[in-house]
This record gives structure tokens, C-alpha cells and sequence, in this order.
């Protein structure tokens, strides 16, 4: 999209690119929201108390899942560097703090999910990948050459060093700018 | 933690919490009011007003609620907009709105970082590929880019 605007009375334009309307509904937003600041009234419900967490959990393993499908979808115009690193979340919780105990503590229960999803999969060097290593020791029941497996992770392990680098200089970055 | 966790009564119209400095406030909404109509349809649930908001294409909006028996009508009131496919809203940090004039209240991801936009510049034209549009209002911009989503 091109965007022609007046700063200092000063005619300028910039373009940039736009999030599309499925990209936006696959992470649980929607394109144009409008706000007046209302909630409704609720009550206790012991039913909904009880079935939330798994809501919750759900809902937060599929946003994950759904982040990283974007990310390797061709036709979205998602990359790398929408991407969020430790520095990142840090001014995501800041900004949860001022929703008080209740948001922090949701945040923090996502930010663990999320961790523990992101350890799972099958990348050597993270716990994910060991599984896949043990696997194939159970299912060819001899054990793997250890130096093969040491330099995958080895490998591996620089490589996940350097985009979590590139991920923190984008962070910092992302807080100079504001 | 699921025990914190009331369930939202999506049966009723009735507001429970209206945040600071927000449009409610000035349509002068208080907690235990009940909505019944907006922009002339009426409302009997929290899932009406959804439905009605989601499908809203104006910074400005009319509302009725009743208190105590009485019924308040107000219109044209300014509310805020979140354009999220460009990074855009109508609203500043400090939670006051710009309602007619497409100046930015606040720029976000994007907008920001790849648009270089910020608090205080005036939209005056959009395209998006072959589609130009010279707007006035944010009400241009938002029926602009209902079109060019819908398009894409």
C-alpha cells in the first residue's frame, strides 16, 4: 500500500506492506476493529472455570502453531523479521504488566507453552531433536555413531546461536526506534 | 488459574466495566446501563452488538442505552478504530481520538518500522496496486480498505 500524507504541512509518501485479512484471522485478529471501551457482565460459572484452561491451552498451542505455518507460507508476506526474540517479550510483558496479575499470569503460562512447543520440535540441539535421535536407536535397536550426533548438534546448536543474535539485534533495534 | 476466570454473560447488553477516557465515557456509559439499539438496530445481547460493531464502517457511532428506566439517546459520537492489516488507528497514546480528519493517532509494526508513519500525519491518498483513492475522513479510509481486503 502507498500512503500519501502532510507532516509540517509538507507533502510526503511511503508504502509499506499489508498484513493480509488471513494472516490476521489465522493469529485470532481482525482486520478493522472499532472500540468503545464496554464490557459485558459475567459471573462464576464452575463448567467454564473448568474447561478454560484447556480452552486456553488450545488456543495458545494453535496460535503457535499457526505463527510458525505463516512464517513458511510463501503466499504471506510473513518473515523473519516480524519475528519477536527474548527482547521482544520483555516489551510485551511490560506492556501485559499494566493489565494487572491476571494478564501476567496468562502471559507467563503462554510464554512456557510456547518454550516447551518450540523444544519439541525436531531440531537437534534442543530436546526435540534428542527424541528423534532416541527413535531411530528404538527402532534400529543400535546405538547412533555419537560423533555424527555431536557434530549434528554441534552444527546445529551455532546455527540456532546466531538467529537467536539476529532475533535480539532486531529486538534492540525495535526498542531504539520505539 | 481457570477459578480467576468469570464467564462473560454474552446474553445480555448489559456494561459491567467502562474503561478510562474511552468513547463509553463520553457517551457517558456507566456500569449496570443496558444498550438497546446501535446505529438504529436493536440490541438484545453482547453477541448483538458484536455482530452490529464488526460489521461498523464509521469512526462515528450512534447509541442508545437505558438507565434507571430512561432511555439516552446519543449520536455521533467519536469511537476508535484499529485498522490492523496497515498498523493505523485513529486513537493516541494519551487515549484521545481524532474523529473525522484521517490524521494517525498511533502507528503500529509496519506502518512504523517499514512506513516511517507517526502521531499527527494526515492521510490524504491510498493505493493499493491499480485502486487510488483520495481521502478526507477515516470513514474513506476504512471503505477503502474494506474494498482492497475483500479484493485481495
Amino acid at each position: 500500500m502507498t500512503i500519501t500524507y502532510v507532516r509540517d504541512s509538507q507533502t510526503r509518501e511511503t508504502s509499506y506492506e499489508l498484513i493480509s485479512e488471513r494472516a490476521l484471522s489465522k493469529l485470532g485478529y481482525q482486520p478493522i476493529v472499532f472500540q468503545i471501551g464496554i464490557s459485558p457482565t459475567s459471573s462464576f460459572d464452575l463448567g467454564y472455570s473448568l474447561l478454560y484452561p484447556f480452552k486456553s491451552v488450545g488456543s495458545n498451542v494453535s496460535q503457535v502453531l499457526n505463527t510458525l505455518g505463516l512464517l513458511f507460507d510463501r503466499s504471506e508476506n510473513l518473515g523473519i523479521g516480524d519475528l519477536s526474540g527474548p527482547v521482544g517479550i520483555f516489551s510485551l510483558v511490560s506492556q501485559t504488566t499494566s493489565q494487572g496479575l491476571l494478564s501476567i499470569l496468562s502471559f507467563t503460562a503462554f510464554l512456557s507453552i510456547k518454550i516447551g512447543l518450540l523444544n519439541l520440535m525436531p531440531i537437534p540441539a534442543l530436546d526435540g531433536g534428542r527424541l528423534v535421535f532416541l527413535g531411530v536407536e528404538a527402532i534400529t535397536r543400535k546405538p547412533l555413531n555419537r560423533k555424527i550426533e555431536n557434530t549434528i548438534n554441534n552444527v546445529m546448536f551455532f546455527i540456532l546461536i546466531g538467529l537467536f543474535v539476529f532475533v535480539t539485534y532486531n529486538d534492540i533495534i525495535r526498542l531504539i526506534k520505539g | 488459574m481457570g477459578f480467576f476466570v468469570l464467564k462473560p454473560n454474552l446474553n445480555s447488553s448489559e456494561i459491567s466495566y467502562v474503561a478510562d477516557d474511552s468513547p463509553a465515557t463520553v457517551f457517558g456509559l456507566e456500569p449496570g446501563d443496558i444498550i438497546v439499539e446501535i446505529e438504529g438496530q436493536s440490541v438484545n445481547s453482547w453477541t448483538d452488538l458484536s455482530t452490529i460493531m464488526s460489521n461498523h464502517d464509521s469512526t462515528l457511532l450512534s447509541l442508545s442505552y437505558t438507565r434507571g428506566g430512561i432511555t439516552y439517546d446519543k449520536e455521533d459520537i467519536s469511537i476508535a478504530v484499529m485498522i490492523q492489516t496497515a498498523g493505523l488507528t485513529n486513537q493516541k497514546a494519551d487515549g484521545t481520538r481524532y474523529d473525522i480528519d484521517p490524521i494517525i493517532g498511533q502507528a503500529t509494526g509496519r506502518a512504523k518500522t517499514d512506513g516511517e508513519l507517526q502521531e499527527g500525519d494526515l492521510i490524504t491518498k491510498l493505493q493499493v496496486g491499480t485502486h487510488i483513492v483520495t481521502v478526507t475522513t477515516w470513514d474513506d479510509v476504512i471503505a477503502f480498505l474494506r474494498i482492497t481486503i475483500v479484493a485481495k
